[in-house]
């Protein structure tokens, strides 16, 4: 028997991955504004903020630095000097669950 | 342990021309950058190399090259940590493939995108135990996009397959 291009047992994959992505995402995401900021470096959680109070805080590692930024109930990665700068092209966030990765340092803020 | 045999000048050198190829596919990703949508989302090309080795017979060399192609990447373009994700993400996805490909009910699309899905899951596994829970956040989008490119990368190798499939008869 010749390996097909696309079999049953492909499609059947395809929808195994489209489901599991959609259960997921529904499990995951939340339409409701959060009310606390919670900054993880290297899996331990550093700092807790409350999201209705401006701030702006540098976190420093040996990794590098994030500056975060909490304004009108968001937050966002204003500078980092990470190489590839996905913390700051992930904008602001404001929802519960929501999540700003530094993968390069290592740093997490999410929205609780 | 998997070639007790000498190699043949011809296996050396095209296997070594899959080598280079795969590094240059690395290279064409990491010039273009997609990780913009979520952290590390790619192509994947050079996982079309692995598959068209895999389906053609060679395990052990597709395994062997794909290990040395993130292993030569990760000097050219990576660092230390970067290097724990691809590493750990192409061994379990080239041996998730290599179990599947037992089938051969699986077509090249389905092999692909689950070798896709399993090299995403790996590297959140990774990122949840070094980086912190947040990470689960990206997972939907990772798993969309990996599924986007699974699709493109099954059906690219298929019809490189079809053009030099006679290529390993008489090596």
């Amino acid at each position: 028997m010749k390996r097909k291009l696309l079999s049953l047992a492909d499609i059947l994959i395809i929808l195994g991955v489209i489901l599991s992505a959609f259960i997921i995402f529904f499990s995951f995401y939340s339409s409701n504004n959060g009310n606390r900021v919670v900054v993880t470096i290297e899996n331990k959680t550093v700092a807790e903020f409350d999201l209705n109070i401006d701030l702006n805080r540098t976190f420093s590692t040996e990794d590098g630095f994030n500056n975060l930024i909490i304004e009108n109930g968001s937050c966002k990665v204003e500078t980092a000097d990470c190489k590839d700068g996905i913390c700051i092209s992930r904008g602001k966030i404001s929802k519960i669950g929501e999540s700003i990765v530094c993968l390069p340092h290592k740093l997490i803020v999410e929205i609780k | 342990m998997i070639y007790m045999k000498a190699l043949s000048s011809k296996k050396i050198t095209i296997y070594a021309l899959f080598t280079a190829a795969s590094i240059l596919f690395g290279y064409v990703e990491y010039l273009l950058p997609l990780n913009f949508i979520a952290p590390g989302v790619k192509l994947g090309m050079a996982n079309g190399i692995f598959l068209v080795l895999l389906l053609s017979g060679n395990f052990g060399a597709a395994f062997i090259i794909n290990v040395v192609r993130i292993l030569l990447s990760a000097l050219l373009f990576a660092t230390p940590f970067s290097l724990l994700f691809s590493l750990s993400a192409g061994i379990v996805s080239s041996l998730f493939m290599w179990v599947l490909s037992k089938s051969k009910r699986v077509g090249f699309i389905g092999i692909s995108v689950a070798g896709g899905a399993a090299h995403n899951i790996t590297q959140l596994l990774i990122a949840r135990l070094t980086v912190g829970g947040g990470v689960w956040f990206y997972t939907p989008f990772l798993l969309v996009t990996g599924l986007i490119a699974g699709m493109a990368v099954g059906f690219l190798s298929w019809l490189v397959f079809g053009r030099i499939k006679n290529l390993f008869k008489k090596i």
